[in-house]
């Protein structure tokens, strides 16, 4: 009998893990990259302050800024669209080589297009390289699943 | 006097002409298929920040592509493409140098569609090795876009498979190059 209750005991614990296991695999599994309107930022910076900071030391820039979630302000240098019609803004002074890139999110392509150039704009998107001027086209800050704040 | 202003001229629209030369983007797309036969998943990614520079005049073609702006649809092999295949941290972009053999052939400033032979060293993942393909550069109504498709042996870049997911990623990758590019001004 005790055997008996001990072995029932055990094999719904067995269960319950194996479940919890399955579900938490294939939640992993199948997990989206999280939209960055529902991600808070981890710096709020204009596009003159970041790209000062990885000019000035690059080491401490991309310790500090890489593989984050960041807001950024300036004003709208370009907007790029290609032939799939996903946008680009680039943020950044007009005599300036160097700029922010931030990819937009498709869900704000129809926002995206709205947008002109010369006028202020802030953006949260995932800091992914900062691209060194090796091709005389200047340094870019790129930014990758932006999305646009109001 | 006259002469100076003369000569500045010439200089100024001689440099136009000069800088006219090269073509870019900033924006380029590279997606990648490294789905193995028969899998049921789809080994696939996109990046849009690829940038780009051909230079007209003797056909040096460049390309660079930010590793961690390669988005997949799942977030897991995201992580895994970045931290164990490709190891972004350590070897941030992917690089190519190259030539446009047949360049001469190809007028940027004429509409039609030319077949470009393409032969240079492609850098991923911290190794170097040459690559040459046959690709495309379209000219509609001043509009150039160049394509380009062509594989490559994931063990040639050291892009090692964990024999955990042989049987779901391929052993070579299918990367097609989409730039539209634009006169370096």
């Amino acid at each position: 009998m005790f055997r008996s209750k001990n072995f029932k005991i055990v094999l719904v614990a067995v269960l319950v893990l194996g479940a919890a296991g399955g579900y938490y695999a294939y939640s992993e599994y199948n997990r989206r990259n999280p939209e960055m309107a529902d991600v808070k930022a981890a710096f709020s910076l204009s596009n003159t302050e970041v790209l000062q900071a990885f000019e000035t030391d690059l080491t401490k820039a991309n310790q500090q800024y890489l593989e984050k979630v960041l807001e950024i302000g300036g004003p709208i240098k370009a907007l790029e669209q290609d032939d799939k019609g996903f946008y680009t803004v680039v943020l950044g002074a007009e005599e300036s080589m160097s700029a922010v890139r931030c990819v937009i999110d498709s869900l704000y392509t129809q926002q995206a297009a709205t947008l002109k150039t010369g006028s202020t704009l802030r953006v949260r998107g995932l800091c992914v390289q900062y691209s060194a001027d090796d091709m005389g086209l200047g340094s870019d800050l790129i930014l990758n699943r932006c999305c646009l704040i109001k | 006097m006259k002469k100076t202003l003369f000569l500045s001229f010439v200089l100024i629209a001689l440099s136009q002409f000069v800088s006219a030369q090269k073509y870019f983007t900033k924006n380029g797309s590279i997606s990648f298929d490294a789905t193995s036969p028969g899998s049921p998943e789809n080994i696939t990614a996109d990046n849009r920040t690829v940038t780009c520079v051909i230079d007209a005049a003797n056909g040096n073609i460049q390309f660079k592509a930010a590793m961690k702006a390669f988005t997949f649809e799942r977030a897991l092999m995201q992580e895994h493409f970045n931290e164990n295949y490709v190891e972004s941290t350590k070897f941030p972009e992917a690089k190519f140098a190259g030539n446009i053999s047949n360049m001469a052939s190809i007028a940027l400033d004429k509409d039609g569609s030319y077949p470009a032979t393409v032969k240079g060293k492609l850098t991923l993942h911290g190794e170097t090795r040459d690559v040459e393909t046959a690709g495309k550069i379209n000219v509609s109504k001043g509009k150039i876009t160049a394509t380009a498709s062509f594989s490559v042996l994931l063990s040639d870049y050291k892009v090692n498979v964990p024999g955990v997911v042989s049987d779901k990623v391929s052993k070579t990758a299918k990367i097609i190059i989409n730039c539209g590019l634009e006169p370096l001004k």
